[in-house]
């Protein structure tokens, strides 16, 4: 598999990379500092606080922090060696440009779920330590649900890598994308309707369009699969319920969330594909 | 069976001609030299054989395969030595051959290929600290691992001082003894003539000679260079000579003209200069040189003194240092 050969490739080289190492300990600082911090503000008694609501606590920082690493991770991926030369060294040998696109996925995955696995091991010793109960499949769950929204990320990253031949667009690119899921995605069906009725907010329910649309962004789809299956909080189903009057739309469900998730892993990858391969290097 | 042929390849980079209608035939088993000054088209027909470009117009194949559609077969067949890459500087040189031998599927021991190119003993360090001329024989390394059928090298003496030069060659013999097709490429002509049985010129995208080493010489010793002292040369002279049939180049330089021409032309030349009105005050033939004679295919009867400044470091090669000797006389 030739392919394997370029992630086992691309892996070694960038685990050895001081930004990602900076980013790994980052990370685990984030989680393990906010475990610890969490039994102070979560409750006047430490052995009171529970996994799950660190976890709905870890939520906000996890949907903006990971992005970024997930980008990071990815953006040098093809378009750094296309800058530099080194594409024609790896291109020199026998491999195909999907080769290449999905080896550099697996290898640029590989370290964000080595470098998110790590801060997460280390946030579950000190849950496990400090909390009277851990339940540990709920924090392996919210692991690899954060490790498949990180992935996403890196699909992202690495598909504008592909697309571009300069590590600058392709960061910038990156960058840019994530702004726009973390600020503006949301208000766009309301500009929209702005755009074609005139009128700011729907006035009542809004149509279904406009939730499946912020469905989309792989945040939102990311919360919806750990508020569903690990935090299981009762108050986003009982907010649906009430405004759908039991009919929520499959759209809605955390699996329908899961295979966005794994959409934007894939499509952004394909397409910058698609730009690499018809580029001349 | 051969191992390179172009048919009709053009490509245009936007308004830009890179390569022009080029036919180009490499025998199995030979070694090609292909000649030519920086931006003459040289790495852009090496990108069109390993497809990290595609030709506008024409056919490229290589090792009888479409080198387009059937790329990574012929990667597969191909060691390659790119021009203007990088190493991956965070790996060691082992982990770099071992890279491609797992990309070759090869069985090759990483430290005898180290070996062969002269670096084993720093086969456990970063590449980030090997000097240019070691990133050089790493990648050579890379190129042969595998025993390819075909080699293509882009400028493989680039980064190496003379004696890596010469090595250099010396492997090149070695892969061409084992049954290896080799495609050098090179803007020195020093650097392929000794171990290249033909060589192409290739000048602004399109092919201006393509012959044996030694049909070129023997065209070198046919051509000469008639030097002419006038009372006054001007461009108008320099045109009228260059006019002349049976000239290869011309040149001015203060008073004195330096005329590359068949010896059948020297009658002619001479009386040109003399039916322009000037004034023949000494004249002397001169033996041109293999190097001036690619000097003329690849220039257009620009200032040939400025263009023969060396441009690498290259020792003069052991085939043709008297011939060179000569050489540095009649410049000097």
């Amino acid at each position: 598999m030739s392919w394997s050969v370029v992630a086992r490739k691309d892996f070694q080289d960038a685990i050895r990379s001081r930004g990602l190492i900076a980013m790994t300990v980052l990370f685990t600082l984030l989680y393990a500092g906010a475990a610890y911090a969490y039994t102070f503000i979560g409750s006047s008694n430490p052995q009171a606080a529970s996994v799950l609501s660190l976890i709905s606590f870890l939520l906000l920082p996890a949907t903006i922090l990971v992005p970024i690493v997930g980008v990071f991770a990815g953006y040098r991926a093809i378009a750094g060696e296309r800058e530099t030369g080194s594409i024609k060294l790896l291109l020199g040998l026998p491999h195909t440009r999907q080769d290449i696109v999905i080896g550099k996925i697996v290898g640029r995955s590989s370290v964000v779920t080595v470098s998110t696995f790590a801060g997460f091991l280390v946030a579950a010793i000190v849950a496990a330590v400090l909390y009277s109960s851990f339940p540990a499949v709920d924090f392996v769950a919210f692991g690899v649900l954060t490790i498949l929204f990180a992935l996403a990320f890196v699909g992202i990253g690495v598909g504008i890598s592909a697309a571009t031949g300069s590590t600058t667009k392709a960061i910038g690119g990156g960058f840019g994308i994530f702004l726009l899921f973390q600020f503006l995605w949301g208000q766009i069906p309301d500009l929209l309707n702005y755009a074609i009725n005139g009128s700011y907010g729907f006035g009542g329910r809004p149509p279904n369009w406009s939730f499946l649309f912020r469905r989309l962004n792989p945040q939102n789809a990311y919360r919806a699969t750990v508020n569903e299956w690990v935090v299981q909080s009762p108050l986003q189903q009982a907010f649906y319920q009430q405004l759908f009057g039991g009919d929520v739309p499959f759209f809605l469900s955390p699996w329908f969330a899961l295979a966005i998730l794994l959409l934007w892993v894939l499509v952004p990858a394909g397409l910058g594909y698609l730009a690499f391969e018809r580029a001349d290097l | 069976m051969t191992a390179i042929e172009l048919v009709g390849v053009t490509k245009r980079f936007g308004d830009v001609v890179a390569l022009r209608d080029l036919d180009l035939t490499v025998e199995n088993g030979e070694v090609f030299g292909f000649l030519g000054p920086n931006g003459a088209g040289k790495s852009t027909t090496i990108n069109v054989l390993l497809d990290f470009a595609r030709p506008t117009e024409g056919q490229a194949e290589v090792l009888g395969m479409d080198a387009q559609r059937r790329s990574q077969e012929v990667r597969r067949r191909t060691g390659v030595l790119p021009e203007g890459f990088r190493t991956y500087d965070r790996l060691t040189g082992r982990q770099h051959v071992e890279f491609a031998i797992d990309s070759k599927e090869a069985n090759d021991d990483p430290i005898d290929v180290l070996e062969r190119v002269g670096i084993a003993e720093a086969a456990d360090r970063k590449v980030g600290g090997y000097s240019k001329g070691m990133t050089q024989r790493l990648a050579l390394g890379m190129a042969i691992t595998g025993e390819p059928e075909l080699l293509i090298l882009d400028e493989p003496s680039t980064g190496l001082d003379p004696n890596g030069a010469r090595e250099m060659r010396e492997l090149v013999r070695e892969e061409r003894d084992r049954g290896a097709t080799i495609f050098f490429s090179s803007h020195i002509l020093e650097q392929v003539e000794a171990v290249c049985d033909r060589v192409g010129i290739l000048r602004e995208g399109e092919l201006v000679a393509e012959d044996s080493v030694s049909g070129l010489r023997e065209a070198a010793g046919t051509a000469q260079t008639l030097e002419v002292t006038v009372d006054s040369a001007d461009e108008e002279l320099l045109a009228s000579v260059q006019s002349v049939e049976g000239v290869a180049d011309a040149t001015a330089s203060g008073d004195r003209l330096s005329v590359t021409c068949d010896p059948d032309a020297k009658t002619q030349v001479l009386e040109r200069i003399e039916s322009e009105g000037a004034t023949v005050e000494d004249f002397s033939t001169e033996e041109a040189s293999l190097e001036e004679l690619f000097v003329s295919y690849t220039t257009d009867g620009q200032s040939t003194g400025g263009q023969r400044g060396r441009t690498s470091d290259e020792e003069s090669s052991e085939d043709n240092g008297s011939e060179r000797d000569e050489n540095e006389e009649v410049r000097a």
